[in-house]
């Protein structure tokens, strides 16, 4: 036991020997970050947000959050009713780290006062839960660190009679990094002689005019199935994807081979969003184009999902190349399922194609993955701006052909 | 392999469309052993294993019957010829019957949001060289659920989840015209010993020992409790009482369950040997048993955790169940603490450095339940008197925590209760309001 505890001490010296800085940290008052704050009122409740970048919450903090996968989020909360509030820490993110947490996992940068006066600063600089009557309060919430725009809730409670809840969704720019969608001039895609305006009823035989499939780059081979589609104003389809989970990306992230980069109207993918599972490797990869098509009004956009299978390398698969799904029919429903999970679908449906690929017979995609489609459905879905219960999301029908019961049956 | 390339199985799961029914209320009965509560429950020792479809469940409602199982781990690795358990792949066999007028679907995002298509399972191994051909498994193919149930029939099938032991909780959505429902299924899987099948809850106290207490007793009651844990000769005290729980044990049991933790092993040669390899590799052991800490002149009955990462940053829960009960429902004396590390000690070499913010954590978990829908009211109770940062006190293995000295009071509900409808009780607040 002794030998041991003269190990623990050595071990504890030879940890500590690089380690005597104090700790000298910024402050929120001098950061510029506040100045991109997005702010809403609801039930006498304003609440403020803004995320310091990579840089900017160094230089508040004195030591590399983000390099450890954490990001702060700056919340202000004004209460101007006559009861106590409540902030709703884990609306935020479930899996925030508290204040000692994060100060623990620097401790070694610093001496031991330096290390104790980071958790104690943390603590203070930390978002407080409670807002008393006409009160107003702000801090810090360390969340775990999503590249590109970062997407939450913040949720206020008021334990008065009857009890009040106040839901406020923020969509956050956060400097450092550039998705490709907003690189697109939407605007100057189409000309005004290539758009067409089409009801919901005529969809159908709309969408059969843009084939199946995406291409490769010279058109001369074709990709997989393009069996998503989506009505929606763009500032819709941002917040419905974040809120469904889908992270920003960019088509170059995930595809080393070029000829493998799926085209679609002559073009890639004008924006890309992954869904990365546990934190870990990303399995899900969404191409969306723009159509040049209006449904009643709305933009129609065309998504393909690739769902990646086979061996999972933490590191990066992108150096080791992965399979990917050959049902394209389970991508597609899953899609679905996130967008009205996340409370997002107004309407969907199933538009036949009266194409089908069998998996006796599989077709051969860009990087020679095989792929089937069990049913001939595309699956057509209007995003509300507003939350819609899973129940009170309509089904739009069309007729589907006589042989099919409906999508993957 | 056969010509094809593709494995045999032990056996084919066959999917069948007649449940044996005398069978499949068998976990219920496990539900029912733990839901009693003055007179205490009977403790669930032993699930039967080998044939998962001895251990279906089956709900019905509005016209639709669903029936489901969870395969153990070397169950499943006799059914799939794969040991799916350990790459963190859990099967779960469901049947729809749809007695309903309409088509129906089932929506796997609700069992699972990252549930795994069944030619991921089918293709764990695959890489860049893997012929095309052997990416399509029938075998596979033919075993999962499909989504659409026609008017009048039945299908069963499997849907490949993410992995958890001792009891799996998932919900089964169906959809269909101007119709939803979500059931919710809490299946008791073979393989861990987890600690709560040990409590002997019928003789934690005799019938005369029960007391029913009003809103004011009630409030004196749990006040009364000691301030804090202690080791087992009750001479050292430790982190504080800083949790109350009107509840009875099925309550617990689904509300922690529903809203992410996990059960903790009982302490056996097995749940040791993979705590010290989870420690060592920085891998989650979800399921790691907790040390015995002591209140109520004993160590907890229970215990959860809920862990982030790796072993070393968890949250651990514990509770006693007292003597006292509120409108019939027993009432619980509990204690939480977040685990942000691992530190050196003389005593014991390392052990798990604390949050010294013991309120933040309890805070947490009201937030938590609260989301998970498990919640009918919360609200303070005096306990440990406050503790300031800077003059903290120290745990049994002698880290600091500091408090605002009071006890969350948390009333769990067993129907879903919508955040905007949880009730607080205004007894004693906290220093800021």
């Amino acid at each position: 036991m002794r030998r041991a505890a003269c190990l623990s001490m050595l071990l504890t010296v030879t940890l500590g020997a690089c380690s005597m800085a104090p700790y000298d940290p910024g402050s929120v008052e001098q950061a510029d970050f506040t100045e991109r704050s997005v702010h809403f009122s609801s039930g006498n409740i304003t609440v403020r947000a803004a995320v310091p970048g990579d840089a900017e919450a160094e230089s508040l903090l004195g030591i590399d959050v983000y390099d450890r996968g954490i990001q702060p989020v700056w919340v202000e909360v004004r209460n101007d009713n006559d009861t106590p509030a409540r902030v709703v820490i884990s609306s935020i993110d479930p899996k925030y780290f508290p204040p000692a947490e994060v100060a623990w996992f620097f401790r070694k940068r610093f001496s031991n006062e330096g290390w104790l006066d980071l958790e104690a600063h943390l603590i203070d600089l930390a978002l407080p839960r409670r807002v008393g009557p006409g009160e107003t309060v702000s801090g810090l919430v360390f969340t775990n660190l999503s590249p590109g725009t970062k997407s939450f809730n913040l949720d206020v409670y008021r334990g008065s009679l009857p009890p009040r809840y106040e839901q406020f969704t923020f969509f956050l720019r956060v400097p450092g990094f550039v998705p490709d969608y907003t690189q697109v001039r939407f605007e100057e895609l189409y000309g005004e002689h290539e758009r067409v305006s089409v009801t919901s009823e005529a969809l159908p035989s709309a969408l059969a005019n843009f084939g199946c499939c995406s291409r490769n780059a010279e058109g001369t081979k074709r990709g997989r199935p393009v069996n998503l589609y989506i009505v929606a104003e763009p500032a819709v389809l941002l917040r419905t994807l974040l809120r469904a989970g889908w992270v920003e990306s960019s088509a170059g992230a995930t595809t080393v081979d070029p000829d493998s980069v799926h085209y679609l109207f002559g073009r890639p993918a004008d924006g890309a969003f992954r869904k990365p599972r546990d934190g870990t490797t990303d399995r899900s990869e969404l191409g969306i184009w723009k159509t040049p098509v209006l449904v009643d009004g709305k933009a129609l956009w065309a998504a393909q999902v690739r769902h990646a299978i086979g061996r999972r390398f933490p590191l990066g698969e992108r150096l080791f190349g992965v399979r990917l799904d050959p049902d394209t029919n389970e991508g597609r429903n899953y899609v679905l399922q996130t967008f009205w999970y996340a409370q997002a679908l107004e309407q969907w449906g199933f538009a036949p194609t009266g194409q089908f690929v069998s998996e006796a017979d599989p077709a051969i995609g860009l990087a020679d993955d095989p792929w089937f489609s069990r049913d001939d459905f595309n699956a057509v879905m209007w995003l509300s701006d507003q939350p819609v219960p899973m129940n009170e999301t309509r089904i739009q029908e069309w007729t589907p052909p006589a042989t099919v019961t409906g999508p993957d049956s | 392999m056969d010509a094809a390339g593709h494995r045999h199985r032990a056996r084919l799961v066959t999917t069948p469309r007649h449940v044996p029914l005398p069978l499949a209320p068998l976990f219920g009965l496990a539900l029912l052993l733990l839901g009693g509560c003055a007179g205490g429950p009977e403790p669930v020792t032993t699930i039967p294993e080998g044939d998962f479809r001895e251990r279906l469940e089956v709900q019905e409602r509005d016209g639709v019957r669903i029936t489901a199982g969870v395969p153990s781990a070397s169950e499943v690795e006799a059914l799939f010829d794969d040991a799916l358990y350990d790459r963190g792949i859990q099967p779960v066999w469901i049947e729809i019957e749809n007695g309903r007028e309409q088509m129906i679907s089932f929506l796997p995002v609700g069992l699972d949001p990252q549930y795994f298509p069944p030619l991921e399972v089918a293709n764990l191994d695959a890489g860049e060289s893997t012929p095309p051909g052997e990416l399509l498994d029938p075998f596979f193919l033919e075993q999962r659920m499909r989504l659409v149930v026609p008017p009048g029939e039945s299908l069963s099938g499997f849907v490949f989840s993410r992995l958890d032991e001792g009891t799996k909780a998932f919900n089964v959505d169906v959809f269909g015209e101007g119709h939803f429902a979500t059931f919710t299924f809490f299946i008791a899987v073979p393989g861990l010993h987890i600690d709560h099948y040990n409590v002997d809850w019928a003789s934690l106290y005799a019938d005369d020992e029960w007391r029913e207490l009003d809103e004011e007793e009630l409030l004196n009651g749990i006040e009364a409790f000691q301030c804090c844990v202690t080791n087992k000769s009750g001479e050292s005290t430790g982190d504080p009482l800083n949790l109350v729980l009107i509840a009875r044990p099925t309550d617990v049991y689904t509300a922690f369950i529903r809203a992410g933790w996990d059960e903790t092993e009982a302490i056996t040669g097995s749940s040791s040997w993979k705590t010290v390899k989870s420690f060592v590799s920085g891998n989650n052991y979800r399921y790691s048993p907790v040390s015995s800490l002591y209140a109520l002149g004993r160590p907890q009955d229970v215990a959860f955790q809920w862990t982030r990462e790796n072993i070393h940053e968890r949250n651990h829960l514990r509770l006693w169940m007292s003597p006292y009960t509120y409108q019939g429902v027993p009432v619980w004396a509990g204690q939480i603490s977040r685990d942000i590390g691992v530190r050196f000690t003389k005593k014991t070499i390392t052990t798990h450095k604390i949050d010294p913010q013991v309120d933040e954590t309890r805070e947490y978990l009201l937030e938590n339940l609260a989301y998970a829908q498990s919640l009918k009211a919360y609200g303070y109770a005096r306990g440990v008197g406050k503790v300031d940062q800077d003059a903290p006190r120290g745990n049994l293995t002698g880290d600091p925590w500091f408090t605002d000295g009071l006890r969350l009071v948390l009333w769990l509900s067993s129907q879903p209760v919508a955040i905007a409808d949880l009730e607080y009780l205004d007894w004693r607040r906290p220093a800021e309001e």
